[in-house]
């Protein structure tokens, strides 16, 4: 059989929509978890749990009001500001912690320690240190999700196939290409991971901080719901955050994980790509 | 023995269209108000002729054939058969002439075809999905009589949806054995590398889905909760359909048949959720998309792949294939699309053009389909 032209580019194609029309079972599974909070709702009242369509409604309501977007935008800078400081901070601090074996020493039981301190601690810590704005939540979304960074970048670092630098040293590859074609491939198997579950942390503790602290956002709309003792319109925010997070997952994160595993999808003698769907 | 009773798929198939037809030919003289001989309203004898009469032939003459060629066993032939298609044909003339024959006469007739083929394909004890399908079949049979000879039962259209529901389940289950095949051989049509991994999470998914959406619409029709299900039901369908997504492949008419047939319950589910949660639909036209639309599309598949396969030929099937698809979807969408937008014009173009349309598919497919039940094997074999 004739390989036409192009079978590259269409098997791409192809993996796309997969991936895309993969949405219709998630949808399925998320409907049967609407219709469970629909019976619920049935039989625990309005005060409880309100019903979808309330909330929907409810969430609609405040979105066409103007009050949805801003709030988003707002969680989302805190939450992404935190995040890329703590890319960036536990990144390096971990590439030096895999790098080098007395930094690891140093690095490693601060790192531990960090992890072992609760969210909440860091809200209290961070609002009596820089108040009730979005530094605090943008630092406590930092000191909560470094640590996980950290461990996945050293850990990255500390794998690296000595004898495959050695191969690339021998045949004089320039630096640049060694960082980008070796380096990099491996360190990511690590880090992304790390990082998918730091940014997915990062939007949990950021409306936690914000609800804490009062610095606008999405935290602040739940912390409103709960003094007006709204149910419906604390429903509504949950949605938010909960499409948020979907989002991110299956619109930013998934796509990614998918790219970078092609070299396991297309080993010889693997399944066929034709396994799509989230 | 003749031919017609050497396999079980030949009389029911040869059959079928018979209670098609009869299904839907009083409809428009009885929607026109002319007519009414039958103590029954014309939906529900309807409903109840195009379930319990047309699918169930369909369902009756795959079963008689799916069932030994899986299991190996000996398939139902001769006499036996003769006596299977004459309860199946009793019933549906006791409902013919409804109105002239007391409802219990009508009921005890009806009544006997569906059990008689559950005792003829209880031997074959493997996949016994097919054979708890066909229990509850009987089961909503059953009320749907009861409730008519005045037993306080639920009412009428609940069997009756209860029954299509049902039939949409068997066909979840029956496209996943047959869908292989079918893709198989349209992925050698169209010059591709015949090989076939189908997910079976997908199609558990989409079959359970479709199931709880069947006990809740029993359980709690009309209830938000079951909107959500029904959406739930209706994504899980639209899930399986990547399933036939290979390139020119999915344009043979073995793979777009079941193709299509999934389109429509994507369409009835999803109409019947929004119409539950949100929107003012009528949910009778709705039903038609699961009733006319997909289960009829599958129907003609099964039936279509079943006569050519055992009749000892191979794809591809008849060319007349795609006006058979087209005349039925545009049935579905004419009955629909009319009720939901232009209710005044009912009588005429919702239920007299449908059903012209689809009293022209069924004798077009006999045409097809009709010389090859009617003579032997093409390889020779029996059967």
């Amino acid at each position: 059989m004739t390989i036409p032209i192009g079978t590259a580019a269409r098997g791409r194609a192809l993996r796309a929509l997969d991936y895309i029309w993969g949405g219709w079972g998630a949808a399925a599974s998320l409907l049967l978890l609407v219709a469970l909070w629909e019976a619920g709702h049935a039989a625990y009242g309005t005060l409880v749990l309100p019903s979808p369509r309330d909330s929907f409604v409810a969430l609609w309501t405040m979105s066409a009001a103007g009050r949805v977007l801003p709030a988003v935008l707002e969680t989302s800078a805190n939450a992404l500001g935190g995040f890329a400081a703590a890319a960036l901070i536990g990144g390096i601090l971990g590439a030096m912690a895999g790098a080098s074996d007395m930094m690891r020493r140093l690095l490693q039981p601060i790192a531990t320690l960090m992890l072992g301190i609760p969210a909440i601690a860091w809200v209290v810590l961070s609002l009596l240190w820089f108040g009730g704005t979005g530094l605090a939540v943008s630092f406590t979304v930092l000191v909560t999700t470094a640590p996980i960074v950290f461990a996945g970048s050293a850990q990255g670092v500390r794998t690296l196939d000595g004898a495959l630098r050695r191969m690339a040293q021998a045949f004089r590859i320039p630096r640049p290409a060694l960082v980008w074609d070796v380096y990099l491939p491996h360190m990511l198997s690590y880090l992304f991971p790390a990082l998918a579950t730091a940014l997915a942390l990062s939007w949990k503790v950021t409306v936690m901080a914000e609800l804490l602290s009062g610095a606008g956002g999405i935290g602040d709309g739940l912390a409103t719901a709960r003094v007006q003792v709204d149910t419906v319109k604390a429903m509504a925010w949950v949605v938010m955050v909960v499409t948020l997070l979907l989002a991110l997952e299956y619109l930013l994160l998934e796509p990614i994980r998918r790219h970078l595993q092609i070299w396991r999808r297309e080993m010889p003698g693997g399944p066929p790509s034709s396994s799509g769907g989230f | 023995m003749s031919i017609v009773l050497a396999y079980g798929f030949r009389p029911f198939f040869l059959l079928l269209p018979l209670a098609a037809i009869g299904a839907v030919l009083p409809l428009p003289v009885l929607w026109l108000g002319w007519g009414g001989g039958t103590s029954l309203p014309a939906g529900l004898w309807h409903g109840h002729e195009q379930i319990f009469g047309f699918l169930t032939a369909a369902l009756a003459g795959f079963l008689l054939t799916a069932l030994p060629s899986w299991s190996g066993g000996p398939p139902v032939t001769g006499r036996p058969l003769a006596l299977l298609v004459g309860l199946w044909l009793l019933g549906r003339i006791g409902f013919w002439l409804d109105g002239l024959l007391p409802p219990s006469l009508v009921a005890g007739l009806d009544l006997l075809f569906l059990p008689a083929l559950l005792l003829a394909i209880a031997p074959y004890r493997r996949p016994w999905e097919f054979a708890a399908a066909v229990i509850l079949l009987i089961g909503a049979n059953t009320v749907f009589h009861l409730g008519r000879l005045g037993l306080p039962t639920p009412p009428a259209e609940q069997s009756l949806h209860a029954g299509l529901n049902l039939f949409l389940i068997l066909i979840a289950l029956a496209s996943g054995r047959i869908l292989p095949v079918a893709l198989r051989s349209a992925l050698l049509e169209t010059g591709q590398a015949p090989t076939v991994r189908l997910a079976p999470g997908r199609r558990h998914l989409a079959a359970a889905t479709l199931a709880l959406f069947a006990l809740a619409d029993l359980l709690a029709p009309d209830n938000p909760v079951t909107g959500w299900i029904a959406l739930a039901a209706a994504c899980a369908q639209a899930d399986r359909m990547v399933e036939l997504h290979h390139g020119p492949a999915l344009l043979r008419p073995q793979v777009f048949l079941f193709y299509l047939a999934q389109g429509w319950m994507v369409l009835g589910l999803g109409g019947l959720g929004l119409a539950i949660l949100a929107i003012d639909l009528d949910p009778i036209a709705i039903r038609h998309a699961l009733g006319l639309g997909a289960a009829t599309t599958a129907a003609v598949a099964v039936m279509s792949i079943v006569a050519l396969r055992h009749s000892g030929r191979a794809f591809p099937l008849p060319t007349a294939i795609w006006a058979i698809m087209a005349l039925i979807s545009l049935a579905a969408l004419w009955r629909i699309a009319v009720a939901l937008w232009w209710p005044s014009s009912m009588a005429l173009w919702g239920v007299t053009l449908p059903s012209i349309l689809w009293a022209t598919a069924f004798p077009l497919w006999l045409r097809c389909f009709a010389p090859w039940l009617l003579t032997p094997r093409a390889d020779g074999q029996t059967g």
